[in-house]
């Protein structure tokens, strides 16, 4: 169904500085936006993508406060002094659980929010409010309450609760980033569906594999500037992307480190069609990675729970962790894979069945017991910051631990410096943009060496480079004996630090077995690394992504 | 059982203030709080009985002791000795159970109170959007402010504070929670300015009721009732008297 209007935005020298801040956020931003396309924006940690959404959209200044300079125009005249959603833009921010009206009983209510305000006939708001639940696919959840829905759900909720709204004009931020495999895929091919409407589509992603297919165009910021502006696909192949420190494919990272010449593979299978067709020769004796046998760290004996007044979250689940040990908990949103992670925490207790926690038995214990020891990372982990500054949030747990000050310092200095957090130490956490808050989260967590590691979405929104100090950070413990269970969406942080997968559905656990067995179609994105792996017919002890860089490193000689 | 409407709830409510503030004390006061008493059970807000006992309870005691105890001549003696000043036990009372109504009154409200099928309500009478939604909205912080405390005691517990156990270690607690507890609010106070400005809900124009509860005769005889019986107490009490 095409739009009947369009929207653009032309961003004139746009500069912004929010308020007690001495750099610029944006510094000089020449951008045209049209309808039609779908516009991909990323960059670097602290790029300025969020604040150029938030710009774009006239939430800024005029809600976060702050200097803006130069110029914006919607379709040729000033962002509106009122809701960007009555004009037809619809922001959609980092946080989505933030997002939620607090007006709504149930998820049907929540999207017809957005209509309701634009007093729109009650007619066409419920065929509006239907129609948009069928286009994002969550029609089964229209008598949920939006309060108790998990971080995708919320996100998908949201989503639809915009598409209600029939906006000509789309800025998202980070708007796959607690999707599963199944929903991201849906939003993509619904972006597609919305620029082809006649939509202007803007979205800021860290994620190149989830935009890579979707996107008209890529511009990629770099400390308040745009640095790159053109089409995704030769942007990706080049090297231009590696020096703006943004992410990139899986499949083009893979390349650009295996010393591929551009324009390199971004996909998989454009690697692998690259190589040369004579069998390789695969270097060393191929040993598959030794069946974890430290200490037990966790253990599930049919454990059963539902939250106050609800359905059953989780019916029946058995499983045990042993120390350096990583483990992967797969399923799609809603599943429980977040509970399970609470109870395994002793932040809720079973309706029946047993937890046992580095082998305490969780019943009529609370976290408390179980810290430093067990190190357990939120969904948002931003919203659980307390402390004055980042050194600050890293001292509680040790300091609560009773360690001198000295080795508090030294064991905060390691872990800052480890997750690349050092030049922030002393400032607010809350000054931080979103996906640094993460990294200071996981930082507050790591500081004490947990034996036991409970992750819930460690990379999200993270860009590449952050991710690959999250990935040796979790390597680092379990080398040293640590046990890991982490959900994630992140196919790659997956591939690169687990052992084996967990796949979770309704409750129940359905597959236990390796990483490599869920990273397919169903649950999963599977990463480059393993694609390429497993046409050079490298073993599962072997398939790692320096392994996999190595080998195809001695292809190109060939 | 039908639900009321959102609009007869607060009628009765404010109507049952209102006589707590007119009937005469002690015995009208008394069987006015009794009567709510009565009422919030039947309809299923025993909590806000229970709530305002516990809210009423100190006053009480102040009370009592400030007038019952400590009160003026004449005096009364207890069978099992000792005095208490018969006026100020008089005033106690009818203080207290005139306290009592209200506050139990308006609990009542307060736990009956479905914000969404008020707002709906309102825009389907064309209300004031800001006055309602500030109403409802102020009931929400309250929740989220509950939601963001949780987090925040979560997230402490996780990484080793004790919040449980003696009241040294409690007391110890609440100023590891309640500092980051407002600095985290004023900072998600921005975030939902955000939100709530990019769904349109701080928009002033016409707005559609999706779902607008039904106004029955017998809310509207309720309602009318409620006033009706205010007025004519009041009269009975100040002009007939």
């Amino acid at each position: 169904m095409a739009l009947d209007r369009s929207m653009s935005f032309v961003a004139s020298r746009l500069a912004f500085r929010y308020p007690a801040q001495t750099h610029k956020a944006l510094d000089g931003i020449d951008l045209t936006l049209a309808n039609g396309d779908v516009t991909w924006l990323t960059g670097a940690l602290g790029s300025g993508t969020s604040t150029l959404l938030l710009t774009l959209s006239g939430l800024a200044p005029r809600l976060t406060g702050g200097d803006l300079s130069g110029a914006i125009a919607w379709n040729g005249h000033d962002p509106a002094r009122r809701s960007p959603l009555l004009d037809g833009v619809a922001w959609l921010g980092p946080s989505p659980g933030q997002q939620l009206s607090g007006v709504a009983r149930n998820v049907h209510e929540e999207i017809a929010v957005g209509p309701m305000n634009l007093g729109w006939p009650r007619a066409r708001i419920l065929s509006a409010v239907a129609e948009a639940m069928r286009r994002v696919g969550i029609e089964h959840l229209a008598e949920r309450e939006p309060s108790a829905l998990s971080g995708g759900e919320t996100q998908r909720v949201l989503i639809a609760a915009l598409l209600a709204a029939a906006p000509l004009a789309w800025l998202l931020d980070e708007p796959f980033s607690a999707l599963d495999r199944d929903a991201r895929q849906r939003l993509g091919a619904l972006l597609r569906e919305l620029a082809r409407e006649g939509a202007c589509v803007v979205v800021s992603c860290d994620d190149a594999e989830d935009m890579m297919d979707v996107a008209d165009r890529l511009v990629v910021l770099q400390q308040g500037t745009v640095a790159l502006d053109g089409d995704p696909q030769e942007l990706l192949a080049s090297d231009a992307m590696l020096t703006t420190g943004a992410s990139t494919t899986d499949a083009a990272a893979l390349a650009a480190a295996a010393g591929f010449p551009t324009p390199r593979p971004i996909t998989a299978a454009a690697l692998i069609s690259r190589l040369p067709a004579a069998r390789l020769p695969i270097p060393g004796a191929q040993v598959a990675r030794p069946e974890k046998s430290g200490p037990q760290r966790l253990r599930l004996d049919d454990v059963h729970f539902g939250y106050d007044g609800g359905p059953p979250v989780l019916g029946g689940v058995t499983l045990a962790l042993a120390g350096g040990a990583a483990v992967g908990l797969f399923g799609a949103n809603g599943a429980g894979k977040s509970t399970l992670l609470r109870l395994a925490m002793a932040l809720e207790q079973p309706t029946a069945g047993t937890v046992h926690t580095l082998d305490q038995i969780t019943a009529g214990r609370g976290p408390e017991d179980l810290a430093p020891r067990v190190g357990f990372l939120f969904q948002q982990p931003e919203r659980q910051l307390f402390a004055a500054s980042v050194r600050g949030e890293c001292s509680v747990a040790p300091t609560l631990a009773g360690w001198d000050s000295a080795r508090i310092r030294t064991a905060t200095d390691a872990v800052l410096a480890e997750l690349g957090l050092l030049d922030v130490a002393e400032e607010h956490p809350y000054d931080l943009p979103l996906p640094r808050r993460r990294l200071v989260a996981l930082a507050s967590i790591l500081v004490t060496d947990p034996m036991l590691l409970l992750l819930d979405e460690p990379t999200a929104a993270l860009d590449g480079a952050s991710r690959e100090r999250v990935i040796a950070a979790v390597r680092e413990r379990t080398a040293r004996g640590a046990a890991v269970l982490a959900i994630t969406h992140d196919a790659t942080f997956a591939h690169e630090t687990l052992d084996r997968a967990l796949l979770l559905e309704r409750g129940r656990i359905v597959h236990d077995g390796a990483v490599r067995d869920v990273l397919d179609d169903r649950s999963a994105r599977r990463p480059a690394a393993l694609t390429a792996a497993l046409h050079l017919g490298l073993e599962p002890g072997s398939d790692r992504r320096q392994e996999v860089v190595d080998v195809l490193t001695l292809a190109l000689r060939l | 059982m039908t639900r009321a409407h959102p609009f007869t709830g607060g009628a009765v409510s404010l109507a049952a203030i209102a006589l707590a503030l007119i009937l005469p004390a002690p015995r009208g006061t008394i069987a006015l709080y009794l009567a709510i008493c009565l009422g919030a059970w039947a309809l299923g807000a025993g909590r806000a009985v229970r709530l305002g006992l516990l809210a009423v309870a100190p006053i009480w005691l102040l009370l009592f002791i400030m007038h019952a105890v400590l009160g003026e001549a004449p005096r009364l003696v207890l069978p099992w000795g000792g005095t208490l000043s018969q006026p100020g036990v008089d005033w106690a009372v009818a203080q207290g159970s005139r306290l009592a109504a209200i506050v139990t009154a308006s609990l009542a409200f307060a736990v009956r109170f479905d914000p969404h099928r008020f707002l709906q309500a309102a825009v389907a009478r064309r209300w004031p959007w800001s006055a309602a939604f500030l109403l409802v909205a102020t009931l929400d912080a309250a929740e989220r402010f509950g939601d963001q405390a949780r987090r925040l005691r979560e997230a402490q517990r996780t990484r080793g504070l004790r919040v449980r156990g003696s009241l040294r270690v409690r007391a110890r607690a609440v100023p590891a929670l309640v500092f980051p507890l407002l600095l985290t609010s004023l900072t998600e106070a921005d975030d939902r300015a955000l939100a709530l400005e990019s769904r349109g809900l701080t928009h002033h124009g016409p707005r559609t009721a999706v779902d607008p509860p039904e106004d029955s005769r017998s809310d509207r005889i309720i309602r009318w009732g409620s006033l009706t019986v205010v007025v004519a107490v009041a009269w009975w009490r100040w002009i007939a008297a």
